[in-house]
Order: structure tokens, then sequence, then C-alpha cells
């Protein structure tokens, strides 16, 4: 394969290549090694990771009919490389950024000295989607609001990492990238042992080990579930992927129960108590007690034994306040508040809609920034600028000044971008980076991360919605290129 | 374990039973069509006739019975069924299960999508009989002798003996004007569809006849496919799990254990006497009760 044929754009940053363009260090034997093959080899290492997929049940279903149609996840076989220098920032910032916002998440369902303070604007935190009201002056066990963290990493124009945005809610994609770890190790098996790959396989212990952390004390041998709305979810392989790593009972609405106070579930034996539940259902649809009453996911009662302490929940009800995009700009101040540290990792320049100036500029430039809906995920209630027509401008005008609590810009960013396996050859396609963040008796960084791929040529998006595909992401051990000591 | 998923481990076993099962009968009667069609057309219908009454499916093409997904009888749809219920239970079972079935459903869905010509539907056919053969082979290799062994195995020996009793129902039914020739098809078809004829030619070398065939079917103790040997099997894994469950079983063992009785303490003179397809009648809705029994005992939430 003719790596000489590959179109590097100067504009943005090239994981693979540098001005020259030369080929990076830590990305020299896999060039090489891509050099050696023909166009067929790699095309039938694609098929083979493809078939491995799909025969590990890697799949979402579309609902485009009854039926429902199972679709293998677009899966790129070129690995993305991290250097340890790299990483070791990225680790630090991830661990820094989610005690502040654990720190936040505390403050702001107690004591509220943040708001108080004057450093984060009560009006955007109280109407904020993710804000739970029914959460003010609970104890969480052991104070932990966000367990579960997926931070997204894109790199701007000059390769330095910047927080896209905190999915602190109930993150996905773990599951893709331990799968895509196993299919790689087997296509790649001789590059990935000459790399020096951190291992990932501690995920779903560590996992296991974050939720025993919040057991209630009174368990001698704490039960724990993950809780899903059914095998009908678009995330169902993750949910039962998890629950096999880490070898606890997948649960859905229908199996548990609350009775004298506590949560059980129904078993052949009986009722059986639970005490930790990892909840893959949002929010609203938790308890119909409480939240929505039409939900049919959750379990009746369920709130009240959290409130109780009978029960532990991760994540916790109402973190969303925490990733809404209103508040995202904060979090660099949260850190200096509540750490007196500066951030390790900076944000993207944020515009708030709802402050006057800020508002005023966001109207004026829209044909340059990237709007986002502040409680939208997924890639959808956004408009990028400098890709839009008139009319689509003039729509979101309208949206902002209606609603303008709803709405953040953003500069539209060159997102780094990455050598991709596009038919039968290599090219540049923007890529972001989604490692996890595990919250338990220490904060841990599994070295690795979900790399997402916007497979359509010039796209910035690369949400599996809107035509995105995915990575393996190799942390290695070392610094290739660089002369130790 | 999981009420929920208890019931579709049990539900797993049955629709890969029921899936091999009807594979096996669709394909045995095909093969016995090429033969007899042109020369005995009334003989080959009243086959395809009694193989459709067997596996109660709707009177349709051989394509359809295989790959129509609307269909709900279809094998495409048990495998379906049978891969949606290992779906839920991934973390109860082997990955090994998991992926050979998923395998299997792939490959039955990838011979849908090239069309139905005979050579495809032969293919098919074999081919998830020898899937489910396989199937048993990993889970027998892979999975822990726990109580999801039990529900799964339990499943699969409630289905061979419905199976098994429907087939030997419609074979034992008189049918006016037999021709002789007609006769000795039905009795091979059925030995054929019971993966029977090398055992049944041991254990009544003389010939093939509806006394000898009723016995062997019904009867037999040794052949892993007979009407017999699946309720006594059944039977015991049903007291495995009432020794597994104490008080919750509400009778579900009895239950199967008077199934398996009937069949030991009766032979096949005094049942043709009261008349066979009768008594079959009646284990089927012995079998539904107990069915129900475990349902309520172990799978109701």
């Amino acid at each position: 394969m003719q790596l000489d044929a590959y179109d590097v754009d100067p504009a943005s940053h090239d994981e693979m290549f540098e001005a020259g363009p030369l080929v990076r260090p830590e990305y020299r034997e896999l060039a090489q090694r891509l050099s050696e093959m023909t166009s067929a080899d790699i095309e039938q290492r694609k098929r083979l990771a493809d078939l491995l997929l799909r025969n590990l049940g890697v799949t979402f279903t579309v609902y485009s009919d009854n039926a429902g149609i199972e679709k293998v996840f677009p899966f790129d076989p070129i690995p993305r490389l991290i250097t340890a220098r790299e990483w070791e920032t990225i680790e630090r910032g991830l661990v820094q950024r989610v005690q502040a916002l654990n720190l936040f998440l505390r403050d702001v369902y107690g004591e509220q000295k943040i708001l108080n303070d004057g450093v984060v604007d009560p009006a955007l935190v109280y109407e904020a989607s993710g804000f739970r009201r029914e959460m003010i002056g609970m104890l969480v066990p052991r104070g932990i609001y966000t367990h579960i963290v997926g931070t997204d990493l894109i790199r701007d124009e000059r390769g330095r990492f910047l927080v896209l945005e905190d999915n602190v809610r109930s993150p996905s994609g773990a599951s893709y990238v331990l799968e895509c770890r196993e299919v790689l190790k087997r296509v790649f098996r001789v590059l990935f042992e000459r790399y020096g790959v951190r291992p990932i396989d501690d995920y779903g212990d560590w996992l296991r080990e974050a939720l025993l952390h919040v057991a209630p004390r009174t368990a001698d041998e704490p039960t724990i579930v993950l809780l899903s709305p059914g095998m009908y979810n678009s995330a169902y392989f993750e949910h039962s992927l998890l629950a096999r790593r880490m070898g606890v009972t997948l649960v859905e609405g229908r199996d548990l129960c609350v009775t004298e106070g506590a949560v059980w579930m129904r078993t052949t034996q009986g009722l059986k108590r639970v005490d930790v539940i990892y909840r893959r259902i949002d929010d609203d649809y938790l308890d119909p007690v409480v939240f929505r009453p039409d939900s049919m996911l959750g379990c009746a009662g369920l709130f009240s034994a959290y409130r109780s302490g009978a029960v532990a929940l991760a994540n916790a009800p109402g973190t969303g306040v925490a990733d809404d995009k209103a508040i995202y700009p904060f979090v660099p101040d949260m850190i200096r508040y509540y750490l007196d540290e500066e951030p390790i990792l900076e944000n993207v320049r944020t515009y708030i809609a709802s402050r006057p100036s800020d508002r005023k500029y966001i109207l004026e430039n829209l044909d340059s920034l990237c709007i986002k809906q502040t409680d939208a995920s997924g890639g959808y209630g956004m408009l990028i600028g400098t890709q839009s027509t008139a009319e689509q401008r003039e729509e979101f005008r309208r949206r902002i000044e209606a609603n303008p609590r709803s709405y953040i810009a953003q500069p539209v960013i060159r997102l780094g971008r990455h050598p991709t396996l596009i038919d039968d050859k290599l090219e540049g396609r923007c890529v972001d980076l989604r490692p996890y963040v595990l919250v338990g008796e220490k904060v841990r960084v599994i070295p690795g991360g979900l790399t997402r791929v916007a497979l359509r040529r010039g796209s910035l998006v690369v949400n599996s919605s809107q035509g995105g595909g995915y990575k393996d992401t190799w942390v290695l051990a070392g610094n290739p290129g660089v002369e130790p000591g | 374990m999981l009420s929920r998923v208890a019931d579709a481990l049990y539900w797993m076993g049955r629709y890969l039973e029921r899936a091999e099962h009807a594979a096996r009968v669709l394909e045995v009667t095909r093969a016995i069509l090429v033969d007899i069609a042109e020369v005995d057309p009334e003989t080959a219908r009243g086959q395809w006739q009694r193989a459709l009454t067997a596996l109660s499916v709707p009177d349709a093409t051989t394509e359809k019975l295989l790959f129509d997904h609307t269909e709900p009888t279809s094998l495409v749809s048990c495998i379906a069924h049978a891969r949606e219920n290992a779906r839920q239970v991934r973390e109860v079972i082997s990955s090994e299960t998991w992926e050979h079935l998923n395998q299997a459903y792939w490959s039955l869905e990838e011979a849908r999508g090239r069309g139905l010509h005979e050579s495809q539907i032969s293919q098919s056919l074999s081919g998830i009989v020898s899937a489910s053969f396989q199937w048993d082979g990993v889970a027998d290799g892979t999975m822990s002798r726990d109580e999801g062994w039990l529900f799964v195995k339990l499943g699969k020996f409630v289905e061979r003996l419905d199976g098994a009793c429907r087939i030997v129902a419609v074979c034992a039914e008189a049918t006016p004007r037999a021709a002789p020739s007609g006769e000795n098809v039905r009795w091979l078809w059925l030995l054929r569809c019971l993966c029977a004829m090398e055992a049944y030619r041991i254990a009544h070398p003389q010939r093939v006849d509806r006394k000898n065939v009723l016995d062997f079917s019904m009867f037999d103790r040794a052949f892993p496919r007979t009407v017999r040997y699946a309720a006594v099997v059944a039977a015991d894994f049903a007291k495995r799990l009432g020794e597994a469950h104490p008080g919750r079983s509400q009778g579900v063992d009895r239950a199967f254990g008077k199934i398996a009785a009937r069949l030991e303490y009766t032979d096949v003179d005094e049942v043709e006497a009261r008349g066979t397809v009768q008594f079959l009648k009646e284990l089927g809705s012995e079998l539904g009760e107990a069915s129900g029994l475990l349902q309520s005992s172990y799978f109701l939430r």
C-alpha cells in the first residue's frame, strides 16, 4: 500500500504525519508495515475484523422496519497511537477534571458555595435539563456522584488536546474499546507485539471495584447488578458485555421490585437483595413514582430506597447538570475553585447564548461558529456555521432568540485527522478520543479509549448516529523516537 | 438465577430443538418426495401433509417454511428466537455457545440473501441440523452443570418429547385406502425423521411394520429420540430442578414424573388396543400442563 499518495492536510493536525510530510516517530513501525502490505492484504484483514465483530455480536440495531436490522459498527482497522508522554498529560488532566466535577455536583446538591460565591450563575444550574431537585440535600454514598465518565477530547490545529465535552451521566462505548482490541490483536498480531501497547483488560475489574466502593456498608457480600432497558436498546450489546466482564447480573426493570425499603431481584430461588445498581437507563426512567410516571423501564420505589441508603446507584441521578453544555465553560473555573490548581487540559472557547454579550456575538457570527444545543448529544441539534446554508442559520437564529438558555457556540475547530482505510487506500479523516475515567477509592483512567472517526470526507461529526466509525486506540508504554535519558 | 434468565434459557433450548427437528423432517420429506412424486403422487401428497401436521405449520412452500421471517413457525424464526433468547443471557452462557448460535443465524441469513435455489434450501436444512448438533457439543463442553444448564436441557427435552408425540401420532392415524407401498413409506419416513434407521434395524431386525415401529418410536429405552426416552430425561431434569429449589417447584417434578411413568407402565399392545392417537394426545396435553406449572413455579414474575 502506497503511503506517498496520502493527502496530508497542512491546515489540521495529522496523527501520523508531521510537516514535511514526515511520518511521526511513533507511527514509523506502523507505516512501514502498511507499506509492505498490498491493498488485498489489508482488505482481507478488514474483512476478517468485520466478521469477528459480527460473530462476537458487536452490533447495534437500526429500526428501519419492524424486524430491526442489526449492523456492525463501522470499524477502521488502522490503529491510533498515543505516546506515553501524551497519555501522561491526558491522564492527569482527566483525573483533575473528574475530581472537580464530582466536587461541583456535591456542592450544587449540597451547600451551593460555588453559586453563592458567584463563580457559576445559579440560573444556568437550575435551568439545566439534567438538574434534579430531588437530589438536593441527599448524601450520596462516599460523596461520589459520577463514577464512570467518558470525556471527549479533540486536537486543535496545533495538536493540543482540548476537552470538547464531558459525559458524566451514562457514557457508552467502553465495550467497543474492549472488543475491538481483541479483534485487532488477532488481525495485527505481530505489529501489536512490537509496539508494547498498554493493556485495557482491567476495565471490568476496575468498574466492579468502583461499584463495590459505594456498596452500603451493611452488605457483607454486596450484590451488584447492571440495569439495562433490555435487548432492544441500541447499546444492549455493551450492557451485556460489561455485565459479563464484571461477572454481575444484568437486570431489567421488570426483574426488580422494592419492598421493605430495599431493592430485590426476582430469581428462581425467590427474591434476592440488590446492593449496587450500575444503571444504564436515564434519570427520567429510573422510578415512575418520582420521575416519568409512564416509564416501564425502571422500578417503582427505587428512588426512595436510594435516598434511604438501602441501595447505591451509579451514576447518581442528577449528574446531567455537570455535563450540560452551558455549564461546561465553567469547568476550568471549578478546577481553580475546588482544587486550587490550574487546568491541565483546556476547554474549547465557548459562548453562552443566555449571556447578552455572548448572544450578540453568536448571532453576528453564525456562519463561522459551531452552535450546539445544551442538552443534546449524538451530533443532533447542531449547526456547523461554515458548512451551513442561509436557511439553516436563519432557523438557528430563531431558535436561539426564542430560547437562549438552550444554546452555546464554539469556534469551528479543524479537528485532528488520522489515516483511515477508505475503499482500498488511506485518506485523512477527523477523529476525536473518548477515554473512560472510573471513580472508586482512586480515580483511574483506562489506558486507551474510543477513537471515533468521521468516515464521511470533510465531516467534523464523529458520532455513530451521523456516519461515524471507530478505531482501536493504542497507548504506548514508551515514547518511540525519543532517546532515553 | 433471575427468573427472566431461566425463562430465556429454557426457550433457547426449546427453539433450537424445534428448529433441528423441523429441519430434519423437511429434509427427509423432500428426499422421499423426490423418489415418489412422479410414480405415486397421491402418497407423495399425503406424506407432505403428514409432515406439515407433524410440525404444526401451515401449508406453505419449503422456502417459506425455511426463510420467511414473517412466518412465526419458520425455521429462520425459530433460530432467530433461539438467538434472541441467548442474547438476553450472554452473561450466563459461555461465549462459545453464543458465538456458535450467532454464526448459525448469520449463515442462514446469508443463504436467504443468496436466493432460493434448490441447493441453497437443502444446504440450509442440513446446515441447521448440524449447527444444532454442534451447538449441543459446544454447550456440553463449555457450560457449568448448574441451574441454567438444567433449564436449557429441560427445554430441549420437553420440545423433543412434544415433537416425538406429534410425529408418531400423525403416523399412527389410520388413513383409508392406503396402498401397502404408502404404508411402508410412512414408517420409513418416521424412522428417518427420528434419525433411527440403524437403531431400529438393530432392535427389530425382522421388518418395518406398524406395530414394531410404534413400539420402537414410543417405548425404546435406549434410543435418545423416542417418546419414552425424552419423557424420562425431561422428568429427571425436572426432578433435579426441584431439588435445587426446595419449596419452589409446586409439583413440576411430579407432573413430568407422571408422564414418564405412564410410558413406563404400559406397552404397545395395550396402547394400540385403547387407541394410540388418543394416548399420544393425552400425553401432549399433560405435557402442556407440566410446562404451565414450570412457568408458574420458576418464570412468573
